[in-house]
């Protein structure tokens, strides 16, 4: 661990370490395809040979045809093999890295969404992890054969000619140099490609959630030009990536054909008689000398195709930085999980609670008590920190500060499921499961359809769901397409009304409602609390339908932060 | 292949073309620089071994060719690159700002759900419409040049290969690429589908952390993710597995033409009908081609591929024209401003019910209107006719003496583009920063404006400087002062203000637009002058 270089691709590497059978298996057919290549080389230049002697009979072309045949055959399906076992590592490593991603972001929860967007995550999962593809498939594979297959190559022309091979290693060195030189400014460009593209997604994805916005003012012509115009940068920049990664091409290419004139200038220089130098022995027949330069370019090959690999290197690293950075967010801190059984209780103690990152709390402490039907209204400016609290304690994040007493009892309410099932929250923007409506409703618990459409009636969206085509069936995707957001609200609503927590959270339940609907909402919380139920409510809005048993401010948090 | 995609490539006609011609002539000398060299090094050898004639032969014109040869290739593969690159890139800039304006001008925006979808589209999908120039349509006409052009040399100097090549040519350039096509034209696009419900999936449960840890429910509904991305995966191995398998038939194919060219150019030298180095220059010049033409199936998945993300993007801008029939606004002459309807209604297409039906009313100008309606009474649809973003399913809809254009409309959710607070005020309309000014003055913004960092050049929105409820409202407002239509529609304007600043507004807007037609929808009703008109719509 006491490496100073930081691989870039290092979580990918760790994942993908597992497989390193099959990368083996590949990098084995690899060599085996190299041989072919060489024992081409050998063939075709025997043949020549014989050809220029006249010592070839018909008699041997069948056997000579078939031995070519086999090599070609076998080089083939060995690249076949190689072609499915790297796929079948490829789709493997995404898999398991896919569900790293999720365990990792599970393990952040809620905290997660102050450092990634759904969306950024569902791109990490996706798209992303798809863009690994070609590194895991080809790129691995390549980086060993890179190394492997020259040596391979080396040592072959080595069993003829010692000049040829050190020729070919002499002018390595040059290679790498110039890949760092231009691999420099690529990376330069290369951010500034990035740049340019999240600045044209970030651009596209802002003005298409607002067209209502741009179409009401006619503004749609003059945005498609703007866009225009910053596609038009994106393009520059991806063709100065572009240049940089087709010169580094062109170099090697050139580096390759001079190698090879080289030898050739050699051999030619040999054959006419010029002098005996590099050879075993004092000659080099004709079939030695077609060998050597038929293996030359075969020698840059590897290396001219793991560039052409560029953008997989460059797609592993982005995709890695992001992955890292989930991992980094997790092992910030240690953390308590409560796993207490809670039976009924009939009283929550807070003392000294405050929320947020220990670091940094986002609000002043906090103490009181609550007992069975009482109700709290927390008041809190912007910014204050008010979900955070109540996320707190729902037990989504950990608390920074104090202790919870359920029932005179000092309880780990984090990450409790004990608790969490007691508890129902409606957050400010209320949330939907990917599925049908009765999915949305049941969350994993058994319900008559009775039950529910009764739900339903109470929240005021059995008129909507009827009105479906497929009712309790009718499928909610894409965060609620064709549900306005008090519908969805509603329907938060009516699976409290179903699970029937003791303790209800409400992050600003009423802000997107109008008044009736309001009142409405807040007259059916008394039937909450008369139950017996505890409720603790964020808003700003307040409602003449309910009278809160006590209310409290929060105080922003000043000293503890540095800015 | 949809016209748009031609109209594009035709505009970049002049270096589309380039790029072909750069293409071949790359081959071309790419093949040429095997087969002179191969012919050139067993000609030099055949004159050393007969050393009478060492001296005379001439190394230097075939030595110079190979070198020119050498240096077109690199450098030809160098040109060629950048100049499809650029055509292909241009193409693809042009495209996308088309498609989106095409997208945004469509009716009845609002219920266009998926617009991350569509933004990811003009990202991600886009990218393989690029292969459909740069690595279909040019290969596959390199390999096509290339191959007759490998007939017509393999004709001159041994017609039996050009005769025997020929089915192993047409099979490997139209038939396998024929298969591959077919192969992928259905899983394909079930790959894409199940790589959207990925996404899909993802973000949905991304966006419900609460609700899903709350509820024990994150690892079984990431459990789902993770379920339909394998299967996702699964499919797409086979996929790739079935492509390999045809890749693995044109290699053996065209490894069958290199033995067999082999084979008949020794058979002809032993008949002495072929002299030696031509020989050695046949079969590299098969080698050469055969790798050229084995490109051939790769390219028709980059078109199929190219093809399939055209015609998702061309959906994107169709996608929304709405089935149903609708009336639409008509405007009458008149000299008293108004809006009138006439048994008005509207039905959701994927609706039972309608939301509401014979609605009758008047607006006339000098009037403002306070709606006072149940949350689902169909406030904002109505809105929404009025703006001319829906249209009618049932009765009329007529604006007298108004233009339809000069309508302002104030949705309940105010947009903010991620701009300037300028740009966000103007909106690409003519307003000086003094007019700006006194707008903001106006709905009591002005003070927050100074204080912002950059005053009017701050940037708002989305990881921006993000204005608080009240403020939202209040640029609302302050867009439509500085769009002064004749016609204004606001959807809860007050919310999140309290009641004395919701006075101070009030009392400005009342000046500004006295004289207008004035819809408002607001909870809150206690602001009432005597001259307005409130429309109770539980009873209508």
């Amino acid at each position: 661990m006491s490496r100073s270089k930081h691989n870039p691709t290092a979580s990918i590497d760790q994942l993908s370490s597992d497989s390193n059978r099959s990368l083996q298996t590949s990098v084995l057919l690899g060599i085996v395809q190299s041989l072919t290549v060489i024992g081409f080389a050998w063939l075709v230049a025997t043949l020549i040979d014989k050809l220029l002697s006249d010592s070839l009979e018909k008699s041997d072309l069948p056997i000579l045809l078939t031995i070519l045949a086999l090599i070609l055959a076998v080089r083939h399906l060995t690249g076949y093999l190689q072609s499915r076992i790297n796929l079948k590592r490829s789709v493997l490593i995404r898999d398991r890295l896919r569900e790293h991603i999720l365990n990792l972001s599970f393990q952040r929860g809620i905290r997660l969404t102050s450092s990634f967007k759904p969306a950024e995550m569902a791109n990490l999962l996706t798209s992303e992890v798809e863009g690994l593809k070609d590194y895991l498939a080809e790129y691995q594979v390549q980086k060993k054969l890179a190394v492997i297959t020259p040596v391979l190559i080396l040592i072959a022309s080595l069993t003829v000619n010692w000049l040829v091979p050190l020729i070919l290693l002499l002018t390595t060195p040059l290679i790498p140099i110039f890949m760092i030189l231009v691999g420099k400014k690529a990376a330069e460009a290369s951010r500034k490609n990035m740049t340019e593209m999240n600045r044209l997604g970030t651009l596209l994805e802002d003005r298409l959630r607002n067209i209502e916005l741009l179409q009401r003012n006619r503004a749609v012509e003059p945005e498609s030009e703007q866009l225009y115009q910053q596609s038009d940068r994106f393009r520059r920049s991806t063709l100065g990536v572009l240049k940089l990664a087709f010169l580094s091409g062109t170099l090697l290419e050139f580096f390759a054909a001079v190698s090879v004139a080289l030898v050739a200038v050699y051999l030619g220089l040999f054959f006419l008689g010029k002098y005996s130098l590099g050879s075993w022995g004092d000659t080099l027949s004709f079939a030695q000398g077609a060998f050597l330069l038929m293996l030359a370019p075969e020698y840059y090959l590897p290396l001219r195709k793991l560039g052409a690999l560029y953008h997989a290197k460059s797609n592993a690293r982005a995709t890695a930085e992001q992955v890292e950075h989930l991992e980094s967010l997790i092992k910030q801190q240690e953390e308590h999980i409560g796993t207490q059984t809670i039976n009924d209780f009939n009283s929550i103690v807070l003392k000294q609670i405050q929320s947020g990152e220990p670091s940094r709390p986002a609000h002043k402490a906090i103490s009181l008590a609550l007992n069975s039907g009482d109700s709290l209204l927390i008041e809190a400016p912007s910014g204050t920190g008010k979900t955070t609290l109540l996320d707190s304690l729902a037990g989504l994040r950990p608390i920074a500060q104090g202790s919870v007493q359920i029932d005179g009892e000092s309880t780990d309410i984090y990450a409790n499921p004990n608790w969490q099932s007691k508890i129902g929250y409606i957050s400010q923007h209320p949330e939907l499961v990917y599925g049908s409506i009765r999915e949305n409703l049941c969350l994993g618990h058994q319900y008559t359809d009775q039950e529910l459409w009764a739900a339903l009636e109470r929240a005021e969206l059995k008129a909507t769901v009827e009105a479906l085509p497929s009712q309790l069936e009718h499928y909610i995707t894409d965060s609620g397409a064709q549900m306005s957001g008090g519908q969805i609200q509603r329907l938060a609503i009516a699976r409290i009304f179903l699970h029937r927590p003791k303790l209800l959270l409400l992050d600003e339940p009423i802000a997107n409602l109008d008044q009736d609907t309001a009142d409405q909402f807040m007259a059916g919380l008394r039937f909450h609390t008369e139950q017996g139920g505890i409720l603790i409510m964020a808003s700003h809005r307040l409602s003449t339908h309910f009278n809160f048993t006590q209310t409290i401010e929060l105080q922003p948090h000043r000293g503890g932060s540095d800015d | 292949m949809t016209k748009r995609y031609w109209a594009l490539l035709s505009e970049t006609k002049g270096s589309a073309s380039l790029g072909v011609l750069l293409s071949v002539l790359t081959a071309f000398s790419a093949i040429a620089l095997l087969a002179v060299s191969g012919w050139f090094i067993s000609a030099a050898a055949i004159a050393g071994a007969v050393a009478a004639t060492a001296h005379t032969f001439n190394f230097f014109t075939p030595g110079a060719v190979v070198r020119g040869l050498s240096i077109s290739r690199t450098v030809g593969r160098y040109a060629e690159r950048m100049v499809t690159h650029e055509a292909t890139f241009q193409l693809i800039t042009r495209l996308r700002a088309q498609l989106f304006n095409d997208l945004a001008q469509q009716k009845d925006i609002s219920r266009l759900t998926n617009r991350h979808e569509s933004a990811s589209r003009l990202m991600q999908d886009i990218k393989n419409v690029e292969g459909i120039y740069l690595h279909a349509l040019i290969p596959a006409l390199t390999a096509a040049i290339t191959a007759i052009s490998y007939l017509v040399v393999c004709w001159m100097f041994l017609p039996s290969l050009a005769i025997l090549a020929l089915p192993i040519i047409l099979v490997s350039l139209i038939l396998l690429p024929w298969a591959y096509a077919r192969t992928l034209l259905s899983s394909e696009e079930q790959l894409h589908h199940r790589q959207n419900l990925v996404w899909s999936r993802a973000s949905a449960v991304f966006s419900s952390l609460r609700l899903l840890s709350l509820h024990g429910r994150l690892f079984i509904e990431g459990a789902k993710v993770r379920e339909t991305a394998s299967e996702a995966a699964a499919l797409e191995l086979t996929t790739l597995r079935l492509q390999a398998g045809i890749n693995l038939l044109g290699q053996i194919l065209l490894a069958a033409l290199q033995v067999l060219s082999l084979g008949l150019a020794l058979s002809a030298y032993m008949d002495q009908s072929l002299n030696g180095a031509l020989v050695f220059m046949l079969l590299l010049l098969t080698l050469g081609s055969s790798e050229i033409f084995a490109a051939t199936a790769p390219a028709i998945a980059s078109l199929r591929l190219g093809q399939l993300a055209l015609g998702r993007l061309e959906t994107l801008t169709e996608s929304n024209q709405s089935s149903q029939p609708g009336i639409a606004i008509t405007e009458v002459e008149s000299t008293s401003p108004a809006i009138r309807i006439d048994s008005l209604g509207y039905q959701y297409p994927e609706s039972r019910y309608p939301v509401f039906s014979n609605l009758n009313l008047l607006f006339e100008t000098n009037h403002w209107y306070w709606f006072k309606a149940p949350s689902g009474w169909g406030k904002t649809t109505l809105f929404g006719l009025l703006s001319g973003e829906l249209q009618a399913t049932q009765g009329q809809l007529a604006f007298e003496g108004i233009n339809t254009e000069d309508l302002g409309y104030m949705p309940q959710k105010i947009q903010i583009l991620r701009a300037s607070l300028r740009s966000n005020l103007r909106l690409y309309r003519n307003a000086s920063d003094e007019q700006i000014w006194q707008a903001l003055k106006a709905v009591q913004l002005a003070g927050w404006a100074e204080n912002l960092p950059e005053k009017l050049d701050t940037w708002l929105g989305d990881g921006e400087w993000q204005p608080s409820g009240g403020e939202l409202k209040r640029i609302g407002l302050a867009r439509l002062i500085l769009q002064n239509p004749d016609v204004i529609i606001l959807d809860e304007p007050f919310a999140g203000m309290d009641s004395q600043l919701q006075a101070e507004v009030l009392q400005q807007l009342r000046t500004l637009w006295q004289d207008r037609i004035l819809l408002i929808a607001s909870h809150d009703l206690g602001q009432l002058d005597s001259s307005d008109q409130l429309l109770d719509l539980k009873e209508t």
